[in-house]
């Protein structure tokens, strides 16, 4: 217990005992040994011990308790999530140098780690809900990092459409995004109190054998699945993470590509077998798939029509959020009809955060290095760079073939098992429009990867004085770019080598994405242009966050000021109220005009009414 | 004795054929120190607080004849703390008041300006009807007279200004000098209470008389506080001030007059008092604090009348006007929280109705009394605090700090 709290806090101690010191440097290492003795701890928490359950009550009145669970999701995860978190940290030393808020970012990089890893050893709700708000706090903060909002630092160009600024600063992005993912946490917490009402627990192994779930219902259940919706960015809720690459690249690459917002699909798959129970839970997974699915699909286009680099990256890390949801929903589906597969399922599910996070935290390292070297975020505005940074585009290919899912990278062995959850589902359901659904989002998958991988370091302008990025940089994302390769061959190996039907789908798409983007770039089509118009402003939902949804919030606050605050509170306890004593007030203290025969009848006054008092009392 | 009293009055009164030839200050100052020696010799701490107040004013100002105006007022507010607390005869209490009357009239027109004289004017002549119905109230109820009480008790409302008596108040406190409102507070008022508190020890109490002064007495703060939110100048604002609290006290007396002793002996401090003790504690700490407090204000105004705003800034005095709208822990904020206390001592739906009358009439005092704060402390400079100010401040800080203290000691 005490290692697995020490693995959790590591990095939260150290982010404290950086607050000591303005020294940048000391700041930067402190936080990066802590994140690694993390690290190290994790590793031999999923070496030496013994799985299981251990706890210390908290707040014993709603059932709060300091409890980790060490199983076969958490313990692999907490060895993810801490190397992905040592990694990034040491890149960081390099790419935040200089930068002018270190004591901000190496607090909340190491606030956000330890949240983190509450949320993957969690066993008990409440504690997972302390890390659930940690991160969305950390994320808030670290998105916002550079809050004087320079235009490099922006998501979007300077124009309007429909009227609406279709430009996001690091500060807008950040409220964007805590505003979104308070609105699924509303519900979370809801959810959480409603199963501790019913069951009177909140241990994730307890509920799993809580009877009681059985008269829980399907609204709960839903009001629980806005919390992962909006944390791993589910359509409709992805708008925020696309906005979010406002923050640093290595922010980007650690929290909305390869850890918080995996949080959200880890607990839809860690819960789908407690959900099971709950009658009536079939709908509640048929939303977790369809919402997955639609997410990807969406996302996918997106990533296909952006023009800046991390934009892409984002589209494609929801795309693949959406895969992992939808193939828990999957294995939540099957797992009702065949109990003794969900585990299998739920695995499968899994390997795709493993596979995803591996990928895309090289290929945001690599992209930032790029962004950090070439000075652009655009796409199109620096090209043929592989001359100059030829470990990086290396590196960058390697890691985008696993991305897009090629065989034998672990993004595609771990993406094909999470679809097969998916394409089995719609079988035993008989649901037509999944496979050809996901045939169509992994066609398209690969075009985007060739895309970008095609225009940045293939074809375009040629810069003039760019360097290959520096050791500290480049190290971390090509041996997490090897590291897909050596995965996919240990999955390939250990768990599963898949050859389906799904490949020539991916394969049709590759070769497209190599016409397109590697042999015959340039080639236009006037025709899809109002297709991609629609695609690249990305539905036009942003009208939808930045225009809509504030404008009638604007009305309503408008609504709330004139009739409470100004008619109510300000009209009864400013204007109504003292009006009446400065009336009373005013007519009290007038009766004093210096008459003295006045005052004699006040007497006499007095008198009778005493009098009368006394008879009548 | 009561005749050391006796013989310091005949003293002044001999000395009073000198009064023109004679600075008054160093009569009062003089008489003020007997005071104080008295007070000591017989055990009388109230009266060591009233006659340093006189000590202060005297060292403060040049007093001229009404020097010796102080030192009658002064006497009669330590004569009447004393006939109280010694259980000496009423009338002597009668005899302090009349005394006080006429050297608070004196003072009151001091400057002799137009609005000094008719402020002493309408206090000398509602305060003389007060007077002539205590007396005969008085006079009546000893004989057994219930109709007595009912006298005696209209002559204090007009004797401390309870509304609907209270329009002389305004005037006196405004147009009269500030020494001369200063003494009103700090000994005229004083010695009314003490000896409302012997009467109300001496006379038997009548329920609908009670339950009569109670009302007029709830209805007065009413109209006080409500009447003070708009009061523009320092002066008026204390007056209002003055009706709130001698209805506050006014009350207490009232309620046990009317309800007698409770089922549920209160409780102070964890000690048992009976409600007429505790009345009576409250009677004498509004009465100090009212008397400290303006004695304070009033006494650091180098105007002829305090119907203006202050021309020089005070800083002690803010702790004067905090201690009258009864912020914790001082000295103010004892008598309300003992009235309450006081109150919650009878039936269930009674207290309710009292407790929550009382802490709504305390609370719309406030804008009132910051208005006064910030009268006296944003005024022009320099600091004009003097030691009448330095002293009712300290005195208005420190008892409110050992009241707890005090109470133990006394129960």
């Amino acid at each position: 217990m005490e290692v697995v709290l020490l693995t959790i806090f590591a990095p939260l101690i150290a982010s404290l005992i950086s607050l000591f010191s303005t020294a940048e440097k000391f700041k930067t290492w402190a936080v990066t040994l802590g994140t690694f003795v993390s690290a190290l701890l994790a590793t031999y928490v999923y070496m030496s011990i013994k799985p299981g359950v251990y706890s210390v009550t908290w707040i014993g009145s709603i059932g709060a308790e300091i409890a980790v669970r060490l199983d076969h999701f958490s313990l692999p995860m907490g060895v993810l999530v801490a190397w992905l978190i040592a990694a990034i940290s040491l890149y960081s030393v390099k790419y935040m140098e200089g930068d002018y808020r270190p004591g901000w970012y190496w607090f909340f990089f190491g606030f956000f780690a330890t949240s983190m890893l509450i949320i993957v050893y969690a066993d008990n709700l409440w504690f997972l809900l302390a890390g659930w708000e940690g991160v969305g706090l950390a994320s808030w903060a670290l998105i916002g990092h550079w809050y004087r909002d320079e235009y490099d630092k922006w998501v979007g160009k300077e124009e309007k459409v429909f009227g609406v600024p279709y430009w996001w600063t690091p500060s807008k992005a950040g409220l964007r995004a805590i505003l979104t993912v308070r609105f699924g946490d509303s519900f979370f917490l809801v959810a959480i109190a409603l199963f501790y009402a019913v069951t009177g627990t909140v241990s994730l192994t307890a509920l799993t054998h809580a009877g009681a779930l059985k008269t829980l219902g399907i609204v709960p259940l839903l009001f629980f699945a806005l919390g992962p919706f909006t944390k791993s960015a589910q359509f409709p809720f992805h708008e925020w993470l696309l906005t979010a690459m406002t923050g640093p690249t290595s922010v980007s690459a650690l929290i909305h590509a390869a850890t918080m917002v995996k949080a959200g699909v880890y607990v839809l798959i860690v819960t789908t077998p407690i959900f099971l129970l709950v009658p009536g839970a079939e709908l509640y997974f048929w939303v977790v798939t369809v919402v997955g699915v639609a997410t990807a699909l969406v996302a996918t286009i997106i990533a296909l029509t952006a023009m800046e680099f991390k934009l892409v990256l984002a589209g494609s890390t929801a795309a693949n959020l959406g895969i992992i949801a939808a193939a828990a929903g999957a294995a939540g589906l099957l797992g009702l009809h065949e109990h003794e597969l969900l585990q299998g399922l739920l695995f499968f599910a899994f390997l795709h955060i493993v596979g995803h996070a591996v990928s895309k935290a090289s290929l945001f390292m690599g992209f930032g290095a790029v962004i950090h070297e070439a000075g652009t975020r655009f796409i199109g505005e620096v090209g043929r760079l592989w001359r100059h940074m030829k470990i990086t585009a290396v590196a960058m290919s390697l890691s985008m073939l696993s991305l897009v899912g090629i065989p034998p990278f672990v993004g595609y062995v771990t993406k094909d098992l999470a679809l097969e959850n998916v394409l089995e589902a719609g079988h035993v359901y008989h649901v037509d429009w999944l496979a050809p659904a996901l045939y169509l989002l992994l066609f398209i998958t690969p075009i985007y990867g060739l895309r970008l991988i095609g225009l940045t370091f293939v074809h375009g302008k040629e810069p003039k004085e760019v360097h290959e990025a520096p050791l500290l940089m480049w190290l971390p994302y090509t041996a997490l770019a090897v590291a897909t390769l050596a995965l996919g061959a240990y999955f390939a190996v250990f768990v599963k080598f898949p050859l389906t039907e799904a490949l020539i789908a991916v394969l049709l798409g590759f070769l497209t994405g190599l016409v397109l983007y590697i042999w015959l770039p340039g080639v236009r089509s006037e025709a899809l242009r109002p297709l991609w118009e629609v695609a690249y402003r990305r539905f036009y939902l942003p009208i939808l966050y930045d225009g809509v949804l504030p404008l009638l919030y604007l009305w309503f606050s408008r609504f709330i000021y004139v009739v409470f605050d100004r008619g109510l509170f300000d009209g009864l306890y400013h204007n109504a109220i003292p009006g009446v004593f400065e009336t009373l007030s005013n007519w009290a203290r007038r009766l004093i005009t210096g008459n003295i025969s006045l005052y004699v009848l006040y007497g006499v006054l007095g008198i009778l009414i005493t009098l009368l008092l006394l008879v009548v009392l | 004795m009561i005749d050391l009293f006796a013989y310091l009055i005949l003293a002044l009164s001999a000395a009073a054929v000198v009064a023109g030839r004679l600075e008054g200050r160093y009569v009062a100052a003089a008489t003020s120190a007997m005071l104080l020696a008295i007070s000591a010799y017989l055990g009388l701490p109230i009266g060591v607080v009233i006659a340093v107040v006189a000590l202060s004013l005297s060292l403060d100002w040049r007093m001229g004849a009404f020097g010796f105006a102080l030192a009658f007022s002064a006497s009669a507010a330590v004569l009447a703390a004393y006939v109280y607390y010694a259980g000496a005869p009423p009338v002597y209490g009668l005899i302090a008041l009349a005394l006080a009357t006429a050297a608070v009239y004196g003072l009151l027109a001091m400057e002799r300006t137009r609005e000094n004289v008719e402020g002493a004017m309408k206090y000398l002549v509602f305060s003389g009807v007060g007077k002539v119905l205590i007396v005969l109230g008085y006079a009546l109820a000893a004989y057994g007279w219930v109709q007595g009480l009912y006298l005696a008790v209209l002559g204090f409302m007009f004797e401390l200004g309870i509304a609907p008596f209270h329009a002389w108040v305004v005037d006196a406190y405004a147009l009269g000098s500030p020494r001369g409102a200063a003494a009103l507070a700090a000994f005229s008022k004083v010695t009314a209470l003490f000896v409302l508190l012997t009467l109300f020890r001496s006379l038997p109490g009548d329920g609908a008389v009670g339950l009569t002064a109670l009302v007029v007495a709830l209805a007065s703060m009413l109209v006080a506080n409500v009447a003070g939110l708009t009061a523009k100048t320092l002066g008026r604002v204390m007056a209002w001030s003055s009706i709130a609290h001698m209805s506050y006290a006014l009350a207490a007396v009232a309620l046990v007059w009317w309800l007698g002793e409770p089922a549920t002996t209160p409780q102070l401090f964890g000690i048992y008092v009976s409600a007429a003790d505790l009345a009576a504690l409250v009677v004498v700490l509004e009465a100090l604090t009212s008397g400290l407090a303006k004695a304070g204000v009033f006494g650091y105004l180098t105007t002829a009348f305090s119907d203006l705003l202050p021309p020089r800034r005070s800083a002690l005095n803010v702790l004067n006007i905090l201690s009258l709208l009864g912020l914790p822990p001082l000295l103010g904020f004892w008598p309300k929280l003992f009235l309450v206390l006081l109150a919650l001592s009878y039936p269930a739906a009674i207290a309710a109705f009292l407790v929550l009358w009382i802490v709504v009439n305390s609370a719309m005092a406030t804008p009132y009394y910051l208005r006064a704060l910030r009268m006296v402390a944003e005024a022009p400079s320099p600091i004009a605090d003097n030691i009448t100010s330095s002293y009712t401040a300290f005195v208005s800080t420190a008892l409110g700090l050992v009241m707890p203290l005090v109470a133990y000691v006394l129960f």
